[in-house]
């Protein structure tokens, strides 16, 4: 019995003393995705992070990196079971489906005005993402969008100098461009390379040309993923591929994109900002030029949003002080210190800075930008998402025709909308 | 005093068990009968989870797939095992190392061989290199994981590359239980190799053949990582297998009441396919 006493004692000895001791701090828990090896990461916690802690004395932020594969499976059991984080840098794709099953705050309804400012910060295209059944359950915290790179190389060489605008002259520079370097009867370069078949790569070519996926009120898929502009976009890429002018990448195989546009076997392919670092990596002499994703006619170039946003999950304790952190993280300050690392600002007066003016290519992501679209905004995006994989591998594998399965997609959509 | 101490051993092992193994299988029956969400608002739904799953024609296809995928791995390793337990049952030099080295696949990661794997099917990948570039076996490289008529076979050799060292070791067990005077007696009354084979090492390695298919047959089942690895169920859905398809409801979809229900017909069939090949295959042995 005195060793037990003297056991409890001392339990009780020991969280009196912890207690007292974090009495002061009031810890906030941050998970996100940054890559912990480069500048974006170790900016975030080794100078953003401090810095918003001195402005808030008795504030830590607990900052936690999970590798994006996990990412959304670790946040959702952390949620359910009861130890989630107080604020997560999520990709933009994940909030309608958080939204909808309760698990965001409502930051429209708990910020009110506040909000409503911060709001109006940041670009449209990035905002729309968080947007759920009337209200916002998220902010943005960073963007991006992709582009075209051209191989000004392989371009000259064949006596052309500028990248293709419009649906016409892009399919005219993929064939000039494409041919067997070194005659062994097969072909080696290739005019243009596209990364694989999900929405992210394929949807810009159907917005380009006029289409689209679903009406604007996100209620129907038919008469819009079908329509003469949706199946004409993906019937150019269809017939580009079967003609043997576009690379293998596209149904996975070949050499990745990156790699062969530093290899010179690419004429055109399609990436995000991270493209720079990685191809420079490898390539560090090769020459990166970039243009707008070209457009059918009558309409314009319109690429797809990606990046993160800002969400606070409804379990959290300390609600107000995440959202001061989020607030801090959209100063134009921290805009501009995590611009230098790779990160797109999201909020609109950054781009007028010096800073911006005089960047190497984020100038071209900014353009692109201002008429990206954002992928279905909707709870079932997996769903969407599986749906349009399917109808572009049927149609590019010429197993359907495009319109059959744009139809069958869209009927499908049409279904997954309806869902709550 | 004693039996109570044994008790007391017997219960960390017990927790565990009940708590990871059996309590899990009763929730998932439960939750297969609801529209279940972890965030605690599920609704009562009844059969519709599992009338929902046998109409589909994507668990259909998933279905065709799991079964082609067992009807060629199965027989693929046992014969292959087969041959190679007959061939390393006589004392050869290096024996105990080409049965190390036969049965080192199975200990190892499935997931990690997945990404080899991957790695030696790609359209620039080793196989091509030693079936295109060296040995001219095929015209042209071949992306094995993206057509959709190779991609289940890819996989499928891969199955049958990872099982044959566990069949074969399960063989030699068999093997070594039938008496040598009876193979000596067979060759005094004249019998060749192949008639021993099959009049005498065959029928007696029965009750181990039987062992061993519906062991496999019950594991081919249960195909997942290599596929969720290597093609995520594509091309065009030719390799989708039945836990990918229940995997993506419950976890991408999180439908997790469908995924539960899902699992239940799955298990239920593979019970039903074990008692048919031990009914069918119970046979005494003689000697």
């Amino acid at each position: 019995m005195k060793k037990l006493s003297i056991f409890l004692m001392l339990i009780l000895l020991f969280t009196t003393i912890s207690s007292i001791a974090f009495a002061g701090d009031t810890v906030i828990k941050f998970w996100h995705t940054y890559n912990m090896q480069t500048e974006e990461g170790k900016t975030m916690n080794e100078v953003v992070i401090p810095a918003f802690e001195k402005e808030h004395p008795g504030v830590k932020v607990e900052s936690l990196q999970i590798p994006y594969d996990e990412f959304r499976k670790k946040l959702l059991t952390s949620i359910a079971g009861g130890k989630a984080p107080d604020i997560v840098r999520v990709d933009i794709i994940w909030v309608p489906e958080m939204a909808k099953e309760g698990l965001l705050t409502n930051l429209s309804q708990e910020f009110g005005e506040e909000f409503d400012k911060y709001k109006s910060k940041v670009f449209p295209g990035p905002l729309s993402t968080n947007y759920y059944n009337g209200s916002y359950y998220g902010i943005p915290l960073d963007t991006n969008t992709r582009v075209m790179m051209w191989n000004k190389k392989l371009f000259q060489a064949a006596g052309i100098n500028n990248p293709p605008t419009t649906f016409t002259e892009f399919k005219e520079v993929v064939k000039k461009l494409t041919k067997d370097t070194d005659g062994d009867g097969k072909i080696d370069q290739w005019g243009a390379a596209i990364g694989s078949l999900w929405p992210w790569h394929i949807l810009p070519w159907i917005w380009s040309n006029g289409g689209s996926v679903t009406n604007s009120g996100l209620t129907k898929s038919t008469g819009y993923l079908n329509s003469p502009e949706s199946v004409g976009a993906l019937q150019l890429l269809v017939d580009l591929y079967k003609d043997g002018y576009m690379s293998e990448t596209i149904v996975g195989g070949g050499e990745d994109t990156g790699a062969g546009y530093g290899n010179d076997h690419y004429g055109m392919i399609f990436g995000g900002p991270w493209f720079w670092p990685i191809i420079k990596g490898q390539f560090p002499e090769k020459e990166l030029d970039f243009a707008l994703y070209p457009h059918g006619e009558g309409a314009q170039s319109v690429s797809v949003v990606g990046g993160e946003n800002m969400i606070i999950p409804t379990t959290s304790k300390h609600k107000d002080i995440a959202w001061e952190f989020a607030k801090y993280l959209l100063s134009e300050d921290v805009q501009v210190k995590m611009a230098k690392t790779g990160q797109i600002p999201v909020v609109s007066s950054v781009v007028d800075t010096k800073y911006f003016k005089s960047h190497p290519y984020f100038g071209i992501f900014m353009e692109q930008l201002k008429t990206a679209n954002a992928r279905t905004v909707h709870p079932q995006w997996n769903r969407i998402k599986e749906e349009l994989h399917k109808a572009f591998e049927a149609a590019i594998l010429g197993k359907m025709t495009s319109q059959e399965a744009l139809d069958k997609a869209s009927n499908e959509i049409d279904k997954i909308l309806k869902m709550k | 005093m004693k039996t109570n101490k044994a008790y007391l051993f017997l219960l960390p092992g017990a927790i565990l068990f009940l708590t990871f193994s059996v309590y899990p299988i009763f929730k998932a029956l439960q939750m297969s009968f609801f529209d279940w969400s972890i965030f605690g608002r599920s609704s009562f739904v009844g059969w519709q989870n599992y009338i929902k799953a046998l109409t589909d024609p994507d668990f259909h296809l998933a279905m065709r797939n799991t079964i082609y995928y067992g009807l060629v791995t199965v027989p693929g390793q046992m014969i292959i095992a087969m041959i190679v337990a007959v061939l390393l049952d006589r004392k050869l030099k290096g024996r105990v190392i080409y049965r190390a080295l036969y049965f080192l696949p199975v200990v190892t990661s499935w997931v990690v061989v997945s990404f080899i794997f991957k790695y030696l099917y790609n359209q620039q990948g080793l196989s091509n290199y030693i079936l295109n570039d060296l040995l001219h076996f095929i015209p042209e490289n071949i992306s094995w994981l993206t057509n959709p008529k190779t991609a289940l076979w890819a996989i499928m050799i891969l199955g049958i590359w990872k099982g044959i060292g566990w069949t074969m070791v399960i063989y030699l067990g068999g093997l070594a239980g039938i008496p040598r005077e009876l193979y000596e007696a067979a060759k005094v009354d004249g019998a060749n190799v192949w008639q021993q084979f099959w009049r005498i090492t065959l029928p007696l390695l029965r009750p181990t053949i039987t062992f061993v298919l519906i062991m496999l047959a019950i594991g081919s089942f249960n195909v997942f990582i290599s596929v969720y690895i290597m093609t995520q169920g594509g091309p065009l859905g030719q390799t989708e297998v039945a836990l990918t398809y229940m995997y993506r409801h419950a976890f991408d979809y999180l439908e997790l009441g469908y995924g539960a229900a899902v699992s239940y017909i799955l298990a239920i069939i593979i019970f039903i396919v074990s008692i048919i090949q031990y009914k069918f295959l119970r046979v005494p042995t003689e000697f």
